[in-house]
């Protein structure tokens, strides 16, 4: 009488996992089934850690590969060791690998960082179990083998990025694909997973990539049009050209201390039309006396009371000093703390900004040092023509020139004087001239001549310099030839973020011209670097975002020549792929080189708009989503209705032209049932239907279907409802 | 054609939402799109926009997938089979598809953790199951029990709330005490012995005495006599009384004189302090009573 028919099991407890995610109040406690990351979700992770791995060669020596691969075979630790000493061994790798590249790969530099990141991924994945593991290690691997590929732009690196991606779905997809058991199917089965959802994603991807903005980076500077705060002048003692006081020949670097040469100095946003980045100067310090060592400012230079009462209060005033004046421009500058007075406004300043006056050498001054960041809106003249009259004084001072210690300069700016007949304008085009034909380049780091006739010998026998030197050397030799000149520091240009109306200028846009003077124009500027060096600020020319200027450009001397090809600088660095090949012209033009450019030529050519900045690429880009997520709903759909076979087509297309007439089947009528209940509301309607359901019935449940006669009857049906 | 339902158009049911939601493997990939694309903005680095994009575009893809795998199934719970405390249970549901599409990696889940997957729902129906732990004594319906699918990825997690069955959790067989003997009170029912009753249907074991033979002769069918005050089988009283120890322990006990009774084929009777059941037998009556022990106060 005792026997235990049920036996009472060892109570079980539900797994960690399982016991952990029940409700306390729950009355059950459900067990999981497996956890466990299957093999070919495992192979396949390794395999995209290995593609990742692979990228990094030539920024990773050959060692690091060694170490990676080290650090993978952990796995191999036999199983049955405890966990602690794995954990133990992975960490010590770990670490040794910290120290490696540490030591070996140069602190904390990019490779470093890298080898670090992939030691990291490869020892997680030594000693990944679970399939939850899989999804970290995954991300991972993509990240790694993205940073990899940013110096393969081509379309091979196209082809790899790819293999990621489709490794990566495969690897996820394989613990949803449990019934293989050996490896090899399993692996077949995940590929096969990852298949038909990468070509279903393909055109959602293409569609991203075509219209997702291309703002260029980095993306700090994203941030500087959207109101990050610019960064301080850390150095107030050596501010950098552009800011400094003092101007020694070849010796003042656009920005003193190494990494600040990004930092902002100023953010513009120009209102509807935004000039080419070329013709932007931005007037800092304007240098008259050159001691034979460096150009200084005066000693009282940042003298309020003397700047103001010898400059100008109001536009009305300033006005009069303007003698030709050319495409009118309006923006709205943020300028960062530079602890002075600097505004730096675009030359040439066509009005005042509150707090503001203009020196007598234009330029726009603060009442106040810029102690925090301060924003105003000006309007200037891009091209002009200024001053009323020169002071003799100032005449004097800007014709000064230490002929002792320049006797070359000197006596060539005595031939160019008689060569020109004394005409300012003429004897400025043949001094450009001489630059321009003379073998002068440009570089950056020229060093430093140094002594007093550091001019003389960069003029006759470096020939090699900075925008500084040439500005500096041009300005004497000019004076040489009797034309009144002084040197302008500033800065040019801008990097404009392309698909906006923004220009953020950093202190590596740090620029020296000249300015010369002529009795009958006033002030003109003039600037070597555009003779000597062309393409280096011919950027960004063409790629206004606006189709044209309000005014058209009318040369004069002082307006740079012509400017070179709009991407003679890209195409410089990123060679387009052998264009005798089509597809791959193709490629590199709308794929490996796609930019904000080419994107507001294919918005163009998509939407017909006359212009486009990134809210036209946006809508175009939602646009597109909706006619894609529209094209797939229709297709899965068709897909759906396909996979009924044809003669229960037919006879629910008769029953919804009966429907039409309301007499829709009941859900659930049956078939037989419904044909009399038509039969007796629409009598002329009886022998149709009843043909019709009892053909379908035959089908449906007889033994020897015959569908033709469905298709036949239903069709009659459906026709006589008409 | 089996996968068409019976009467060609889809029955009338209350529709249930698809729940949609990224899972812990989609947020990493999610985090890895946007770290890609922070790279990709950072280096203007087409490659890497890619990548970034093909990502993106296969994990929203891959929303739809998995909401796709559940479209158009009908899904109901099957009853469970009661289970003691402490036991495993499975949980079991049906679901049907109203239309030709394969579905695939679909599981149950109870409160989020997902039982053995399916690979493949090929056409037409299927069933799906998970193995719950039975922690509390009574009768639950067991809340959040969902058929979910996370194909293709794993990235995002579809699933559809199926309104589940109520499962008897009956206490834990257990006890010392031996099955009570048959009742001495043999029949509640005992009049006169002589007295008859009725005829009933023939079966194989009655007296032949008790054949009603010209019953027989008439209409060629047998019909046993019945008499009433017939002793009826000996009945065991399962009474809360005769247990000992606290109410969980009589509960136990109870449980397990029912399940042994049961396997012996004996008639009994379940007296409970809220509740008692006639004598009889079968797995009608001791569901029934494993029922009413499961529901029996003072439930914890």
């Amino acid at each position: 009488m005792t026997s235990r028919t049920t036996a009472p099991s060892p109570r079980p407890m539900p797994d960690g996992a399982a016991r952990r995610r029940a409700r306390a109040d729950s009355p059950f406690a459900a067990q999981a089934a497996t956890t466990a990351a299957p093999r070919a979700g495992i192979v396949v992770a390794g395999l995209l850690l290995a593609l990742a791995c692979l990228a990094q060669i030539g920024v990773l020596p050959a060692w690091c590969l060694a170490a990676l691969a080290l650090a993978a075979a952990t796995r191999a630790l036999p199983r049955r060791l405890p966990r602690r000493f794995a954990a133990a061994v992975r960490l010590a790798l770990l670490a040794a690998a910290v120290a490696l590249a540490w030591h070996a790969l140069d602190g904390a530099s990019a490779a470093a960082l890298r080898f670090v990141l992939a030691v990291v991924l490869a020892l997680k994945w030594a000693e990944l179990r679970a399939s939850r593991e899989l999804a970290p290690v995954l991300a991972g691997g993509l990240l790694l083998l993205a940073i990899g590929l940013l110096e393969r732009q081509s379309l091979p690196g196209f082809a790899l990025a790819v293999l990621g991606v489709v490794l990566a779905m495969a690897a996820s997809a394989a613990p949803t694909q449990r019934r293989a058991k050996r490896l090899r199917a399993g692996m077949r089965l995940a590929l096969a997973a990852a298949r038909r959802p990468t070509l279903a994603a393909l055109p959602l991807a293409a569609l991203l990539f075509a219209f997702f903005p291309r703002v260029p980076g980095p993306l700090w500077d994203l941030g500087y049009t959207l109101g990050l705060p610019l960064s301080v002048f850390a150095d107030r003692s050596e501010p950098g050209l552009g800011a400094a006081s003092r101007l020694a020949p070849g010796r003042t670097r656009p920005a003193v201390a190494a990494g600040k040469d990004d930092a902002p100095v100023l953010v513009a946003e120009f209102a509807g039309y935004v000039p080419p980045t070329s013709q932007l100067y931005w007037r800092g310090p304007v240098f008259y006396d050159f001691d034979g060592g460096a150009w200084r400012l005066e000693a009282d230079w940042s003298n309020r009371a003397r700047l103001m009462g010898e400059g100008f209060r109001g536009a009305r005033q300033f006005d009069a000093q303007v003698r030709e004046k050319r495409q009118p421009i309006d923006y709205r500058v943020r300028v960062g703390a530079n602890g002075a007075y600097w505004l730096y406004g675009l030359d040439l300043p066509a009005k005042l900004a509150a707090e503001s006056y203009l020196t007598r050498e234009f330029q726009l001054l603060s009442m106040t040092p810029l102690r925090e960041e301060s924003a105003y809106s000006m309007s200037a003249w891009l091209d002009y023509a200024a001053g009323a009259a020169l002071a003799p004084a100032l005449r004097a001072r800007a014709l000064a020139f230490p002929a002792g210690d320049l006797p070359r300069l000197a006596a060539l700016g005595a031939r160019l004087r008689r060569e020109n007949a004394d005409a300012p304008g003429a004897i400025v085009r043949a001094a450009l001239a001489h630059l321009a034909q003379d073998g002068f380049r440009f570089a950056d780091a020229a060093g430093a001549p140094g002594g007093a006739d550091a001019y003389d010998r960069f003029w006759f026998d470096g020939r090699r310099g900075d925008a500084e030197l040439y500005a500096g050397a041009l300005a004497l030799l000019l004076r040489a030839a009797g034309v009144p000149t002084r040197v302008v520091t500033g800065y040019r240009g801008g990097k404009l973020m392309a698909l906006t109306d923004y220009v953020v200028v950093k202190r590596s846009h740090a620029h020296a011209w000249l300015e010369a003077w002529d009795d009958a124009r006033g002030w003109s500027r003039v600037d070597p670097s555009d003779v000597v060096a062309p393409e280096r600020f011919g950027g960004d020319a063409a790629k206004a975002t606006k189709p044209s200027p309000p005014v058209q450009a009318v040369s004069a001397a002082a307006v740079p020549p012509a400017a070179p090809a709009p991407r003679a600088r890209a195409a410089a660095t990123a060679p387009v792929a052998a264009a005798d090949n089509p597809w791959a012209a193709f490629a590199g033009r709308w794929i490996v080189h796609l930019d904000g450019w080419r994107q507001i030529e294919l918005a163009r050519r998509a939407g017909g708009a006359g212009t486009a900045d990134w809210i036209v690429l946006l809508v175009l880009l939602g646009g597109g989503i909706a006619l894609l997520a529209l094209a797939r709903g229709a297709w899965l759909r068709w897909q759906d209705w396909r996979r009924v076979p044809k003669p229960e087509r037919a006879f629910r297309a008769a029953c919804a032209a009966l429907a039409r007439h309301e007499l829709a089947r009941a859900p659930g009528e049956c078939a037989s049932r419904y044909a009399g209940r038509v039969a007796a509301l629409w009598p002329e309607m009886a022998e149709p239907v009843r043909d019709a359901a009892a053909a379908w019935i035959d089908w449906r449940y007889g033994t020897r279907p015959d569908a033709g006669a469905v298709v036949r009857t239903s069709r009659i049906l459906e026709r006589a409802c008409r | 054609m089996a996968s068409m339902p019976a009467d060609g158009t889809p029955a009338s049911s209350p529709r249930t939402r698809i729940r949609l939601r990224p899972t812990a493997a989609g947020l990493w990939m999610l985090a890895a799109v946007v770290a890609l694309l922070l790279v990709a903005v950072n280096y203007g680095n087409n490659l890497v926009y890619a990548t970034a994009f093909l990502l993106l575009a296969a994990w929203l893809q891959s929303a739809w997938s998995a909401r796709r795998q559940l479209q158009g199934l009908r899904v109901r719970a099957l009853p469970p089979r009661e289970v003691a405390c402490g036991g495993t249970l499975r949980i079991e549901i049906a679901a049907e598809a109203a239309d030709a599409r394969a579905r695939k990696a679909l599981s149950l889940a109870l409160e989020g953790v997902e039982g053995e997957a399916v690979d493949v729902m090929q056409v037409g129906a299927a069933t799906f199951g998970i193995d719950v732990l039975a922690l509390r004594r009574g009768v639950h319906r067991p809340a959040g029990l969902e058929l979910a699918s996370r194909w293709p990825f794993g990235w995002w997690r579809a699933a559809l709330a199926v309104a589940s069955a109520p499962c008897v959790v009956h206490p834990r067989p257990d006890g010392a005490l031996p099955l009570p003997d048959a009742s001495p009170v043999r029949a509640l029912r005992a009049e006169g012995a002589d007295a008859f009753a009725d005829l009933r249907a023939y079966r194989a074991g009655d007296a032949p005495a008790r054949i009603d033979w010209r019953a027989w002769a008439r209409r060629e069918e047998l019909l046993t006599r019945r008499f009433d005050g017939e002793r009826g089988a000996a009945t065991r009283r399962l009474c809360w009384d005769d247990a000992r120890g606290d109410a969980e322990a009589r509960l136990s006990q109870l449980a397990r004189w029912v399940l042994d009774a049961d396997a012996h084929g004996d008639e009994y009777a379940l007296e409970l302090p809220g509740a008692s059941l006639a004598p009889a037998r079968g797995a009608e009556h001791r569901a029934a009573c494993l029922r009413a022990l499961a529901s029996a106060e003072p439930a914890p």
